[in-house]
């Protein structure tokens, strides 16, 4: 990706470079701090070439710090100074790694070059945009793979330059090469096999330009390698994917593939008229050059010029909205964050290559320790990372390549530092970055254990897993599923150490103190598991986008300047605004943009720039600012839709806020743009959308009768039975939980049943003592409880003296809806039971007596019965369904 | 073998009734409905007769004010007997206690003590105020010693406490727990106060039952302030915020604690999180100076209100961490530092466009100003909407009614129901009278 981006810009750049420059302040820097540590930076092991004994001397810091970060470096000495050096048997120039003159050499890098007179050597100020990372880019002379050889030269000069005291980054601003109106640019089909043409199902991506160029032309070296990417292989659906930011459908000269074969003259070939398209072999026998490099290129303009024949653009009416012109991210400029604090790195992973099996280590220190990445869910992430979905997956290095060890021994302390973005907060003993032996066994590990981030390290005080950990505290929930900063650092005065976000989180190791030289040379660095596992037991899911190992433990401030410094690929994007009448020539909103993930972008600080040096104030009323992405307003994260100023000075901040807007077809393909409606001496309206009120379905039909619920069943049982609730409170207590608690009939369960029934023997315990103890207000008046049992219920009319009351209290009268219809409780409401019975509510009280009696007439001679039979009769009575059910 | 008899005959019952109820319905049925659903017990013969009176002659409710009563089986009729009910303390002690108990709590639980939210939903009904109140005065109703006759009472301070139970604390619900167990008649001990007097904050940071110690305690404890916005959209709207999810709305309000990538994937962002967050940060801001303050050295769960945590408001915002209020709305800063960083109470509505427009905002034509600061005008915000009424009426409905509306003709009454509420001021007995005369008509019933 990163390949594809600077190579199309500085395409660009260099075909339409418009002379505007303007300087910059540079963004986010960090402070400068060597922190007294011997520099020796990338190049641990690296820096060979001592800078302390040269004749002539380093004339400033700043050549000092070159010497010591980049010339000194034997990646650079052992290749290019067989060409670039006053040694080298013919030398060429430029003599930028010579070794008779230090002073020389720093002013030789600092030219423009020969090829491309509009790139320096290096650009201090814009590193990636050094000529030299172009060459490493293409090839020249690299020890790895091009991109790894251009990262680790970027690497060498991020650290010199930001090693270097007193030195002042700046970016410089220009103009955005291909700024123009949004919309109009042409979109890929979804599928490889769709054809643009409505008139031709032929005109598709696989029978226009895979099946007949990419297979037939590129397949040497772009089916398995050597050629990167793999864009020739068998998978047609991956073919597209890697052939789409090569291809401009909107310019197909422009394109990639025909720039490449042009300009870096791989793989061309002898064309032949039968190479083109028959719709475009009119055009061809006009353009056929007869050079094979030449004509090959134009083989793939044409048939991405065919391709693209018919797709429709769509254009953003200007005289509807009041916008921006647009721009892409491979039209931005590379906005270098603040430099890191990298002397002692040994290794370090950005996973810029995007794609492959290799997450390469570019640190530059001595044998590059690169980490296989194993498992089949493992991917790569935009915006440079990988993500570790399940189990199996994991970035594991060799375990012959003993670089951590050595270095890390011979210090006797480390820092292990990470951008990390956890899936989620529940996975334990999850280990993220991980010096393991398997098993268990391990030098040192960053782990997760749900919000906290664990720091294990075996040393003299702790067991072969490094146990116990450090972690960070339960409480603070430091670790969240977010992108995250988070350092172990480890030395033998301090112990383990974690810090996150540029705090210390967690410190006070107990087992500080202790020798790590029980440490195995053996083991490997591994991403996202213990070596070889392929269990779930310790697989770590979520993202990392960055991974740094130092052999020193870094302090607070170096940590906060890493922090500060953040990861990942930024850019400044330049949205024009100067044709808007009211608006200064040379008006741009700038951006900073960055790919956040797979899928967004993140805008952050908008700010209105000039680039004509000689504006210093101005007046421009701005108001809702949109974000537009590939010709339609982002429905969602618009967070300048509230702006309402008026911009007076150039370089003025118009908001501290940031937002993500989520990504169509990928970073080198969407474009943006901005939306106004107010904005200089024009607006426009945007009306709302008309939004109508959700419909509402309906629900399943609902019973007309509910439960009463527990509240309410007690205060019913007190209003029944005249006792206070306050008597029976204690039972109640008991109960409460067991009665009703929603009114849904369908919620009825039969624990309900007993509960009202205990609740109804307790209010019945205390109405009937009551009334036996002599109380005539009660339901019963004044009825003898004093008399046996063979007396109280002799007859059906002596039983009724007691069921009566009961049933008028519990159920009232004259309603026919309810159990009795009259106030004598004999007639109305039966219902025949199983064997043909039929029962009134009453006449069933009245078997309840004689059951309780054990058989009509058999009624005990005993008061106590009397009493107790009421009880049970009245229980039976107020815990009914009349009480239940409302 | 006894207690076996007694449940036999209980469950004998439900048959009975099953089969009995299919019978014609009588207007004592109605009257006996009206007071079933309305005070939550059953009426005793005297009762039943007090309401046949009311339906014809008029009633005369405890408020003063008379209801004429019609013809039977009129709507004025009913609206008579309904008062008869009202007037029966167990509305106030069962019917509306319970209705609101789900309400005070984050488990939304009805088996809730008492507490001062509840009281003061209960006192504000009893009083026949206006219910929009609950969202934005400065009122607390406590328990006190003597019976209230003056329904337009408002004290300087809380009232003597009843007797035998626990003085009102700002640091303690053992004054309102007490009121419940020992079964208080709330109707006519509730004694209306301010906030200012009783909790001790300042009278505009008093934003009814949002800035009660029950709800602070449910809903401003930890976290981020954010529980308070949701259950009072959950309790007051009647939907969660997912019913309210919009991703078009601007995003710039939105904290930096809300992580633009959950698990280092942006869809979850931006095709959930934002949806809800667009809106909720903005009007959530409204609670910065709030926060429930308690010893975490004991249990906040603690039975019988042990725990002494209060509802605490401080004015300014303050970001020191485990003494700032404001702090909550800094915590994890830098998940993603380019959100909003909240630096006052300030509250704006971006609710008020979108898909949202539809909750109603200002419909009494207040000519409110979609944005504010603080509690109180946020409440005066979501209480002058056509869904915070709507939702009062669906739950008086439900309670009266015992389901939610399921059909058209439910949601049309619902409506009607509704637009008398509002005119009717904001009285929600309005609400109880009108639910109870829709529910006893036959094609209510199923």
């Amino acid at each position: 990706m990163f390949f594809t981006k600077l190579t199309i810009r500085n395409i660009r750049t260099a075909l339409l470079y418009i002379a505007v420059a303007f300087t910059l302040a540079a963004c986010g820097g960090g402070d400068k701090t060597t922190g007294g540590v011997p520099s020796g930076g990338g190049g641990l092991t690296g820096a060979q070439f001592g800078c302390g004994s040269l004749d002539p001397a380093p004339a400033t810091s700043d050549i000092n710090a070159f010497c010591n970060e980049f010339w000194s470096q034997s990646n650079l000495q052992n290749n290019c100074a067989t060409c670039h050096s006053d040694t080298a048997s013919n030398p060429q120039e430029p003599l930028f790694v010579r070794s008779d003159n230090i002073n020389q050499a720093y002013a030789e890098v600092l030219q423009p070059a020969n090829s491309d007179p509009s790139k320096d050597i290096v650009d201090v100020n814009n590193p990636s945009q050094s000529y030299i990372i172009d060459q490493m880019l293409s090839g020249h002379h690299c020890w790895a793979t091009p991109q790894v050889c251009a990262d680790i030269v970027l690497t060498y000069i991020e650290n010199w330059v930001g090693s270097s005291a007193g030195s002042s980054r700046t970016i410089q601003l220009t103009a955005p090469a291909n700024s123009q109106p949004p919309g109009g640019g042409k979109e890929f089909p979804a599928n490889a096999t769709d054809s643009t043409d409505p008139s031709d199902p032929n005109i598709t991506f696989e029978q226009i330009i895979y099946t007949p160029l990419l297979r037939q032309y590129c397949q040497d070296c772009h089916e398995s390698g050597p050629g990167d990417p793999l864009f020739a292989g068998p998978d047609l659906t991956n073919s597209y994917i890697l052939s789409q930011p090569r291809m401009n459908l909107d310019d197909p000269a422009s394109s990639r593939y025909a720039i490449k074969l042009m300009t870096h003259t791989v793989a061309c070939w002898n064309v032949d008229i039968n190479d083109f398209h028959p719709d475009m072999q009119t055009e061809a026998m006009t353009r056929l050059t007869g050079d094979n490099c030449s004509d090959s290129s134009l083989a793939f303009e044409l048939a991405i010029k065919r391709y693209a024949q018919f797709i429709t653009s769509n254009a953003v009416d200007p005289s509807q909205f009041l916008i921006s012109d647009a721009t892409t991210i491979p039209d931005g400029i590379v906005a270098a964050g603040g430099a890191r604090y990298e002397p002692n790195q040994i290794a370090l992973y950005e996973f810029k290559s995007g794609q492959g099996s290799i997450a390469y280590d570019t640190s530059g220190a001595g044998t590059a320790l690169d980490l296989s990445l194993n498992g089949g869910t493992i991917e790569w992430v935009g915006g440079w990372g990988i993500a570790i979905n399940g189990q199996g997956d994991r970035a594991q290095s060799s375990s012959t390549n003993t670089k951590l060890y050595d270095l890390i021994q011979a210090t006797g302390e480390y820092s292990v530092e990470a951008w990390v973005a956890p899936n989620n907060v529940t996975q334990e003993n999850a280990r993220i970055i991980n010096y393991s032996g398997g098993g268990g066994d391990k030098n040192f590990a960053l782990s997760q254990t749900m919000y906290n981030y664990n720091s294990q390290v075996r040393n003299a005080n702790t067991d072969l897993m490094g146990e116990p950990p450090v972690s960070t505290l339960d409480a603070d929930e430091v670790l969240q599923a977010t992108l995250q900063h988070v350092v172990n650092t480890y030395d033998p005065v301090n112990g383990r150490q974690i810090y996150v976000n540029g705090e210390l989180v967690a410190s006070g190791d107990l087992q500080a103190g202790g020798s790590i030289n029980n440490w195995s040379s053996t083991y490997s660095l591994v991403l996202g598991d213990e070596r070889g596992a392929n269990n779930d037991n310790n697989l770590w899911k979520g993202v990392i986008k960055m991974v740094s190992i130092h052999n020193r433990a870094l302090n607070i401030n170096q940590i906060q300047q890493n922090f500060t410094a953040g990861v990942g690929e930024k850019f400044f994007l330049l949205f024009d605004i100067s044709h808007i009448q009211g608006v200064p020539a040379q008006s741009y909103i700038k951006f900073t943009v960055s790919q956040f993930d797979n899928y967004s972008y993140l805008f952050t600080d908008p700010t209105y720039v000039n680039l004509d040096l000689g504006v210093t104030s101005v007046n421009i009323p701005i108001r809702s600012m949109r974000i537009g992405v590939n010709s339609n307003q982002a429905p969602v994260g618009q967070a300048y839709y509230n702006l309402d100023t008026t911009i007076t000075a150039n370089n003025q901040l118009l908001s501290t806020i940031g937002t993500t807007v989520a990504a169509e077809s990928g970073a080198d393909q969407d474009e943006f743009y901005l939306i106004f409606e107010a904005l200089g001496s024009e607006s426009r309206n945007y009306a709302e959308p008309t939004y109508d009120p959700k419909p509402q379905s309906d629900l399943a039909p609902a019973s007309a009768i509910g439960l009463r619920t527990f509240d309410e069943i007690n205060a019913t049982m007190s209003a029944m039975t005249g006792v206070s609730t306050q008597a029976v409170k204690s039972r109640y207590a008991l109960v409460k939980q067991q009665l009703p608690a929603d009114a849904n009939i369908n919620t009825f369960v039969t624990a309900h049943n007993i509960g009202l029934t205990q609740l109804a023997v307790e209010y019945c315990d205390v109405l009937v003592n009551d009334a036996a103890g002599g109380n005539t207000g009660t339901l019963f008046g004044n009825y003898d409880f004093s008399q046996p049992a063979s007396a109280a219920f002799v007859n059906n009319t002596a039983k009724a003296l007691i069921i009566d009351p009961l049933l008028e209290a519990a159920n009232g009268y004259g309603m026919d809806a309810q159990m009795n219809t009259g106030n004598t409780f004999n007639e109305g409401g039966t219902v025949p039971d199983a064997s043909g019975d039929t029962f009134t509510t009453k006449s069933e009280l009245i078997y309840l007596i004689d059951n309780l009696c054990g058989g009509a007439g058999n009624c005990g001679a005993t008061a106590a019965q009397t009493r107790l039979i009421t009880k049970a009769v009245c229980t039976a009575t107020i815990a009914s369904a009349n009480t239940l059910i409302q | 073998m006894r207690f076996k008899s007694i449940i036999k005959v209980v469950l004998f019952s439900y048959i009975l009734l099953g089969v009995t109820s299919a019978n014609a319905v009588t207007e004592r049925d109605k009257f006996k409905r009206i007071h079933d659903r309305i005070a939550g017990i059953h009426p005793d013969e005297a009762t039943l007769q007090a309401m046949e009176n009311a339906c014809t002659s008029g009633y005369t409710d405890d408020n003063g004010i008379n209801h004429p009563g019609g013809a039977v089986g009129s709507a004025q009729c009913y609206e008579a007997a309904s008062y008869v009910a009202i007037d029966n303390p167990r509305f106030y002690n069962t019917t509306l206690k319970n209705m609101v108990a789900p309400w005070t709590n984050e488990a939304q639980s009805v088996v809730e003590p008492l507490n001062d939210y509840s009281a003061t939903i209960i006192g504000i009904v009893r009083d026949n105020l206006d219910f929009r109140r609950i969202l934005t005065d400065n009122i607390i109703y406590t328990v006190g010693n003597q019976v209230v006759t003056n329904r337009n009472e408002n004290l300087a301070s809380p009232r003597a406490p009843y007797s035998g139970i626990a003085t009102f604390s700002p640091s303690s619900n053992q004054h309102y727990i007490d009121a419940e167990n020992n079964d208080v008649d709330l109707e006519a001990y509730l004694a209306r106060t301010t906030q200012s007097s009783a909790l001790g904050i300042p009278a505009n940071a008093a934003a009814g039952i949002m800035t009660t110690r029950a709800a602070a305690k449910a809903f401003y404890i930890d976290g981020t302030n954010r529980a308070m916005f949701r259950f009072t959209i959950l309790n007051h709207f009647c939907n969660d915020l997912e019913f309210y999810k919009d991703g078009t709305r601007p995003s710039d309000r939105i904290r930096q604690d809300v992580s633009r990538s959950p698990g280092g994937d942006s869809r979850i962002y931006l095709n959930n999180c934002i949806g809800c967050h667009a809106g909720m940060d903005g009007l959530a801001g409204a609670f910065a100076y709030y926060n429930y303050e308690y010893d975490p050295d004991v249990d906040p769960d603690a039975p019988n209100g042990l725990n002494n945590g209060i509802m605490s408001y401080k004015q300014n915002f303050d970001p020191e961490p485990f003494t700032g209020h404001g702090h909550k709305y800094l915590i994890n800063a830098e998940n993603f530092k380019w959100g909003y960083e909240t630096t006052d109470d300030s509250w704006v509505n971006y609710w008020r466009n979108g898909p949202n427009i539809n909750i109603g905002w200002d419909i009494n034509n207040a000519n409110l100003p979609a944005s504010g600061n603080g509690a109180a005008s946020l409440g005066a915000e979501l209480a002058n909407t056509n869904d915070f009424a709507s939702c009062q009426v669906k739950k008086v409905f439900k309670t009266v009614c015992l389901r939610s509306p399921v059909n058209q003709a439910d949601r049309d009454q619902v409506a009607s129901i509704t637009s008398n509420f509002i005119s009717g001021s904001y009285n929600l007995k309005r609400a109880f009278v009108d639910s109870a005369n829709y529910c006893l008509t036959p094609s209510a019933l199923y």
